[in-house]
């Protein structure tokens, strides 16, 4: 291990970390440094992966000592500028109860779980088929080549003779992984599958160092919290994805489930900052995978219906499914005018035969979802909290609009799978359980909340601002 | 500090757990004893309980027998048994030999395989035995089973259906679920053969012991151990694996543990609340603690699973270097064909294009990741116009591919789809290296 590899960790972990504390607050509980380093380092990653845009062709040896020491200078300005206004801030009181020992086996079975991930991450070579079919076919090709080459289309490749123009298959997905990948790969100095699969491990403790620090300071209790992270990091399809490396879904999943609960946090606390930290982790999505790009407009979409006017929002959300109802039925139709849309969007199949599909693509979702074993109980779990919590959503004014965005999002892949060609993904099982993935860690953080004591759900978050506005009115 | 952790590990809302019918909880959390308690309620309860426990076990009974699709009328044990010692078997691919009553095998046959065999005296009905209970000695991880069978009505064809693994346990499959499983059996046996796209073929063999087979009868204990061993067999990681667990173990499947727990815990609560009168909020209450009881059990026989495929990764990997690991990969001979490759390609700049074909998408973008450095494209690229007009000279890597042909009188290389002026370079087994001139004709 070299200086260099070190510099490659500490420089995103660094500069997430104190972006988070920046937006978020001086850490100071437990609870503050596991939301500080887990949303630190996913954000901070992401950050660093478009930091390497801008060099254009460069050689990979010079990408980790090029752009560290401009990470690190600016984490540590930005880690000063949160240390000297924390000063002016007053301390929360700490939750006095502790968490009760049975909750340790959850913990010691967590373990268990990061164990087996680990070596298996670290021994076997890259195995799933898109991690080295299109994820990682890229830094590899960087990594051995030397250069961070532009990968283009099929035409621009053929017709190219100055050799440093590459191409494949995926040659239009987003490159951030890639970029993180040559990242690390490049700081250890050789392409080595542990070393770039371990970063789905980290990513796994992130996100549920994250969802914890973020459940706490929503207002869960300790207790809950563990029971929720114990959930997330227990499920069988986020181990595999962690264990067999290489996929970008659990990255999107991750970014999606923290900008909700940053989203959450600005709702109950009206911060601004916590906006904004909402907003860069929704923005980095359409910068993993492409239908990023589609989270990233339902959340933005549901966002500003709840932002407007109680009564626009009332017209937003009648207009809203009718105008959809109204889509999907042109859409079956085939309607003469959006053909031509449709055929562009590469949906021009026989829509007819599409539904004559759909009780069976429909089966095989619910098979994914309940009777295989890829989520244990997690479906039968959100249906009971929806019944027996269901005041509890009424009550709360946040909750009902995360709960919106995962019922647009749910419709999202719900017509997915069953109103186009991409239900033969389902009936296969090949896709249908690894989107249903990028949505889980957000229902179940909503499910989580749900469980709120009603007395902490919005005071703990709503304290701080108060107290800060407080110091800083004062002299 | 002992007094604080009195409380109950999970505190749900109180307001859930209070309700009619609920147990009352006093302020000190203990429970308290309503006070018209009277010996004919009392009585009254015990025949509720039983009548509860009654119920309890024909719901569990039930599901049991729905999930294991054991017939309903069926005795426990099965009326009849054909059993067949491993030395029954003879050996038709590979190499074996007789130890007391056991088979073993030593050694595989053409493409890695080994095939062990047994003709029945007499045909027999294959819906008169549809369990298979079978017993090995020390199978290997590396390798996947099969079961082999001829049908009088076709002969010459043979059936195959992968099974569970064998582990230390007897295994049990019900052949009900195999479509083909039908008419009269002639010949029965088993096929043994390395994982597909998880073990590398050449290392994959250890030798094993075939110590009995037997075909059952239809009973309940046979339908239960095919449940139990589709539960519990060791499930090897497969490409599916990231997609869907469950479908990625290639063999027919019973309902999931899933299935049966969700139903099962939903329904007894449900009739213990119908029965011994408690509320819809006991219900929600109970779910809510039944659900994380069951899902905390789920998860152990997940970790199980998990190690389970985490030993073969060991046995593989464990204690090697990188770039020993890196090579051990299942497709032996496409890297094997892509070193070549490599070796030729790094006499050239490395800024040639070079342009990979093979017969399977798998074997094209696998060849395309070991050709790395080079500057690779998928043959696909072949089919964009831009490839007869503006092309620059590429160098094509043909691997098992006969549907590209050259003419070597006029230095032509031609597919199904189109024609280019062309040289062969290089050619070696089952590869191939032209370098195309630029535009089809």
């Amino acid at each position: 291990m070299t200086l260099v590899y070190l510099l490659a960790w500490l420089a995103p972990f660094a500069l997430g970390a104190s972006i988070v504390a920046l937006l978020d607050g001086r850490p100071r509980a437990f609870a503050d440094w596991m939301r500080v380093l887990g949303c630190g380092f996913v954000l901070g990653a992401m950050l660093t992966a478009l930091a390497t845009l801008p060099l254009g062709r460069v050689a990979v040896a010079r990408i980790v000592p090029t752009l560290a020491p401009a990470l690190i200078a600016a984490a540590i300005a930005i880690a000063v500028r949160v240390f000297l206004r924390s000063r002016r801030e007053l301390a929360l009181p700490r939750e006095a109860r502790a968490m009760h020992p049975l909750f340790w086996i959850l913990i010691v079975l967590l373990a268990a779980h990061a164990w087996l991930m680990a070596d298996e991450i670290l021994l076997r070579p890259m195995y799933p088929w898109d991690a080295w079919a299109a994820w990682l076919l890229k830094p590899k090709a960087w990594m051995l080549g030397g250069h961070i080459d532009r990968f283009v289309g099929f035409e621009e490749w053929l017709a190219d003779g100055s050799g440093t123009l590459r191409t494949a298959a995926s040659w239009h997905y987003p490159e951030a992984l890639g970029r993180l990948a040559i990242w690390f790969s490049s700081a250890w100095g050789e392409w080595n599958a542990g070393v770039v699969g371990v970063l789905w491990l980290v990513l796994w403790l992130a996100l549920l160092a994250g969802v914890y620090g973020q459940l706490r300071a929503l207002g869960l209790s300790r207790d809950r919290a563990v029971i929720a992270i114990y959930a997330l990091g227990s499920l069988p399809l986020v181990n595999v994805h962690v264990a067999l490396a290489g996929y970008a879904d659990l990255w999107l999943a991750t970014l999606l489930a923290f900008a909700c609960l940053a989203w959450m946090r600005a709702l109950s606390s009206g911060r601004r900052t916590h906006f904004v930290l909402a907003a860069l982790f929704a923005l980095m999505l359409p910068f993993v995978k492409l239908e990023g790009g589609i989270w990233l407009a339902l959340l933005a979409g549901t966002i500003a219906i709840f932002e407007l006017e109680s009564r626009w929002r009332r017209v937003a959300l009648t207009v809203a499914p009718i105008a959809g109802v109204l889509v999907i039925a042109l859409y079956l139709a085939r309607a003469p005018f959006i053909v031509p849309l449709l055929d562009r969007a590469g949906l021009s199949t026989d829509t007819a035969r599409i539904l004559d599909h759909a009780p069976a693509v429909i089966g095989a979702a619910a098979e994914g979802m309940f009777a295989q074993y890829n989520w244990h109980l997690f479906w039968f779990a959100i249906a009971l909290t929806l019944v027996v919590r269901f005041a509890a959503l009424r009550r709360s004014r946040p909750l009902s609009a995360f709960g919106m965005f995962l019922l647009y999002g749910s419709a999202f892949l719900f017509a997915l799978f069953v109103l186009t060609p991409a239900g033969r993904w389902a009936e296969s099982y090949t896709a249908v359980n690894r989107l249903s993935l990028q949505i889980v860690p957000s229902m179940l953080v909503f499910a989580a909340l749900l469980w709120r004591e009603p007395e902490s759900s919005e005071a703990a978050s709503a304290a701080p601002p108060r107290m800060a506005e407080a110091a800083s009115a004062g002299p | 500090m002992v007094r604080r952790f009195r409380r109950v590990p999970l505190a749900l809302d109180a307001r859930l757990a209070a309700g009619s019918g609920a147990l009352r909880m006093d302020d000190a959390g203990s429970e308290s004893i309503p006070a018209n308690t009277s010996p004919r309620r009392s009585t009254w309860m015990r025949i509720r309980v039983a009548l509860l426990v009654v119920l309890l076990a024909t719901l569990w009974l039930a599901l049991v027998g729905w999930a294991s699709d054991a017939p309903p009328g069926a005795t426990f044990q099965p009326a009849e048994r054909i059993r067949l010692e491993g030395n029954d078997f003879h050996v038709v691919m590979g190499a074996g030999v007789e130890s007391g009553r056991r088979l073993g095998i030593n050694a595989v046959g053409a493409e890695h395989m080994a095939l062990q065999s047994h003709a029945l005296p007499e045909a027999i009905d294959a819906a008169a035995f549809p369990i298979l209970r079978y017993r090995w000695d020390a199978f290997p991880r590396t390798l996947e089973l099969s079961f082999v069978f001829r049908r009088a009505d076709q002969p010459d064809d043979v059936h195959t259906v992968t099974l569970p693994p064998a582990g230390s346990y007897p295994g049990y499959f019900d052949l009900s679920d195999v479509p083909d499983w039908t008419g009269r059996i002639i010949e029965i046996g088993f096929a043994e053969f390395p994982t597909a796209q998880l073990v590398p073929a050449d290392i994959a063999f250890r030798p094993f012991a075939l110590i009995e087979s037997e075909l059952w009868s239809p009973s309940w204990r046979g339908s239960l151990g095919a449940l139990g061993t589709d539960w519990s067999a060791y499930r090897p990681w497969a490409l599916m694996s990231v997609s869907a667990l469950g479908p990625d173990a290639p063999w027919p499947h019973k309902p999931a543990p899933v299935v049966l727990l969700a139903i099962g815990l939903a329904a007894s609560l449900f009739l213990v609340m119908l029965v011994l009168a408690r509320s819809w909020r006991w219900l929600g209450v109970t779910l809510a603690i039944a659900l994380a009881g069951g899902w905390i059990a789920l998860d152990l026989r997940w970790l199980g699973e998990f190690a389970d495929r985490h030993v073969l990764t060991r046995e593989l990997y464990a204690g090697k270097p990188w770039r020993e690991r890196a090579s051990i990969e299942p497709d032996t001979a496409l890297i094997a064909g892509a070193q070549r490759a490599r070796a030729w390609l790094a006499r050239m700049p490395a800024d040639t294009h070079v342009i990979v074909s093979a017969v399977a998408p798998y074997d094209i973008l696998r060849l395309a990741y070991h050709l790395l450095p080079a500057n690779v494209a998928p043959v696909g690229v072949l089919s964009n116009p831009a490839a007869s007009g503006a092309m620059k000279p590429a160098l094509l890597v043909v691997y098992d591919d006969p549907s590209w042909t050259f003419d070597v009188a006029r230095h032509a290389l031609s597919n199904a789809d189109a024609e280019y002026a062309a040289e062969l370079v290089y050619a070696e087994g089952t590869l191939r290296i032209f370098a195309l001139r630029g535009a089809s004709r």
